[in-house]
């Protein structure tokens, strides 16, 4: 199972990005299943990103369960991941989305995201965003990588 | 929600970045009726896009409640003739892709997002929540 997620420059510590990445993990374990999950961070560049008309400090984090999973359940998975996010880094709930989509229509949302680059935009992309998470993950153990290339 | 990424090869200056952004805002909320709160655009640069693209816009919009087929043709359409002309690009040269989204895959503000067309109970709810538990509007942005 994938999992994106997406925050701003500077604006979430590493050792918070550690923290919130367990805490994921453990909710998604409890909640969802037992399936590894593949968390990657994507920093947007300062001034990239906009809510509500203004320049952004919002974390959407999006996630893939399993096709048709209960509604009840899922509500109770993401509101737990908001209110735990929160805890850890203070920011306001109206700067944090959390999302669990089903499967198949997670592999369509990503698939749309490359369908738009040319074949050697998605390769470029690709191995940009596995090299930057791999060196990432072995330098401070998670998966960082960036929107801006 | 909606979440809105823009990916081009080269960035666009900043006060472009702002503007396509507000476009994308008026489109969005004045067709869907939406909240401006709502609505995230995010800008991705260095990709190269696909022969004759400059701009690929993805939209994941919510789908179901007061939505039709047709409201999604003309959201479609409108962002795309509107984000041309912010973007200051002819309309071939951008490509636009909206994707529907369950309404209740999503939480913000701390609450399991509405159905289209009952944003206006959910905000009451938020607001008087957040009220409740001492929270005032966002006020640290960029």
């Amino acid at each position: 199972m994938r999992s994106l997620i997406a925050i701003q420059e500077g604006q979430i510590s590493l050792e918070q990005i550690k923290a919130l990445e367990e805490v994921v993990r453990k909710l998604y374990a409890e909640h969802i299943c037992d399936d590894k999950l593949t968390i990657i961070w994507n920093v947007a560049a300062k001034q990239h990103t906009i809510t509500d008309r203004r320049w952004s400090r919002s974390s959407t984090v999006s996630m893939e369960v399993p096709d048709g999973f209960e509604t009840q359940r899922r509500e109770a998975f993401m509101l737990e991941v908001d209110k735990c996010w929160r805890k850890i880094t203070g920011q306001h709930p109206d700067q944090v989305s959390v999302g669990a989509f089903d499967q198949s229509r997670y592999g369509d949302i990503l698939k749309g995201n490359l369908r738009r680059l040319s074949p050697w935009g998605r390769f470029t992309y690709l191995f940009k965003l596995f090299s930057r998470a791999m060196i990432s993950k072995m330098r401070h153990g998670v998966l960082i990588t960036q929107f801006n290339q | 929600m909606p979440l809105y990424t823009l990916a081009s090869k080269k960035p666009f200056p900043e006060q472009i970045r702002f503007d396509i952004a507000q476009v994308i805002t008026d489109v969005h909320c004045g067709l869907t009726g939406a909240p401006s709160e709502f609505v995230n655009v995010v800008f991705m640069t260095g990709y190269s896009m696909r022969r004759g693209t400059v701009l690929g816009v993805n939209g994941n919009v919510r789908m179901g409640g007061d939505r039709t087929a047709g409201l999604y043709e003309k959201l479609n359409e409108q962002m795309h003739t509107r984000i041309s002309e912010a973007a200051q690009l002819d309309k071939s040269k951008v490509l636009v892709t909206l994707i529907g989204i369950e309404s209740n895959w999503v939480v913000e503000g701390g609450m399991v997002l509405p159905f289209p067309g009952d944003e206006a109970d959910w905000l009451e709810r938020k607001n008087a929540t957040h009220a409740a538990m001492g929270i005032g509007p966002v006020t640290d942005y960029v």
